[in-house]
């Protein structure tokens, strides 16, 4: 068995649907499994990287600080920017990232042996 | 084949098959099931869309089983079955849902 | 060819599950491998109580799977988090943990998921 590429591709804002949160519990767990791992926050999903959220009242765990470990666990974290601009968020208001256009997005894919998706 | 681009929600009520749109190239396959199957009637944007990619090469589906399902139809030459579905999985070199 | 599937989404929910059904058994039919991770309350398909009278059977038609070679796991934390136990699910099948949907990943050729 070889080691894969794959592409997670997160799809929905953290909180009203667990999908962010287990999105991440998953590819996580691919991360350290050796899987090469790029994910990618498109359509609302890039709220995901809205810096200053504050869900401690809802009584769940910050997605921004999750995802902020990406890194460190050798997956690497990309903003899909027309999503972002289309819901009226600047590059500012992200954590750190990469931010990607329709174009680097196709070329990523076409990188990766597989495309999950968290929608 | 290229990828294959999987729309599996209503063209309508959801956005998803925008993204679809977006990133789909000459070779790929934008192909429509479940609810998203109602994309035969629109909404008017992605009747727009889907025409200027299928001018460039993109190659537009929908399955059988789920236009009949729900009582639509779509033009014979863009309606795969699941037997045409699975042949489609096979050919394409990744599956973007 | 080995194609994988996950799979979000609960029984009687959302045609997720039909549409994997559907597509898994042609591809088993067609002698090729299925691999299949089940997340979130995707692992209720795997229920073996489930009772569905005048209905088709969803835990059933995974059990069909099965049966024809398809290897089927449940995400052993999402049926922790949910209540469901290993002996609640049909034979066959196993809860699991990332690992195995990382060595699905490795394998498959083909990878389809089904969410909301």
């Amino acid at each position: 068995m070889e080691a894969k590429k794959v592409m997670i591709l997160i799809r929905s804002a953290p909180y009203g649907m667990a999908t962010a949160g287990e999105g991440f519990r998953a590819l996580i767990g691919l991360a350290s499994m050796g899987i090469q791992t790029h994910v990618v926050l498109a359509d609302d999903g890039v709220l995901v990287a809205h810096k200053g959220q504050a869900p401690e009242a809802l009584g769940m765990h910050k997605l921004e600080d999750a995802y902020s470990q990406l890194a460190d666990f050798g997956a690497r974290l990309y903003v899909h920017l027309p999503s972002l601009t289309k819901r009226g968020l600047l590059k500012d208001d992200c954590i750190s990232v990469e931010f990607i256009s329709d174009e680097k997005l196709r070329e990523l894919i076409f990188e990766v042996d597989h495309v999950i998706t968290f929608n | 084949m290229e990828n294959l681009y999987l729309v599996t929600r209503s063209t309508f009520e959801r956005t998803a098959w925008q993204l679809a749109a977006r990133l789909a190239k000459p070779g790929d396959t934008v192909c429509f099931i479940q609810d998203a199957v109602l994309a035969v009637n629109g909404p008017k944007e992605l009747r727009g869309k889907l025409g200027e990619l299928e001018s460039t090469g993109v190659s537009v589906k929908y399955l059988a089983e789920d236009l009949a399902a729900r009582g639509l139809s779509a033009p014979q030459e863009k309606v795969i079955n699941y037997d045409g579905f699975v042949e489609l999985i096979e050919k394409s070199k990744r599956i973007v849902s | 060819m080995t194609i994988g599937f996950l799979l979000r989404t609960g029984p009687y929910t959302s045609q997720n599950v039909d549409t994997v059904y559907h597509l898994a058994k042609r591809f088993l039919a067609k002698g090729y491998q299925v691999r299949m991770f089940l997340y979130e309350d995707g692992v209720f398909n795997l229920a073996k109580e489930i009772q569905s009278p005048q209905e088709r059977n969803l835990a059933g038609m995974m059990a069909e799977l099965v049966r024809k070679g398809a290897k089927i796991r449940g995400c052993g934390t999402c049926a922790k988090f949910r209540g469901l136990k290993m002996a609640d699910i049909i034979e066959g099948t196993k809860l699991a943990g990332i690992v195995v949907f990382s060595n699905y990943l490795k394998e498959c050729d083909r990878f389809l998921s089904f969410g909301f």
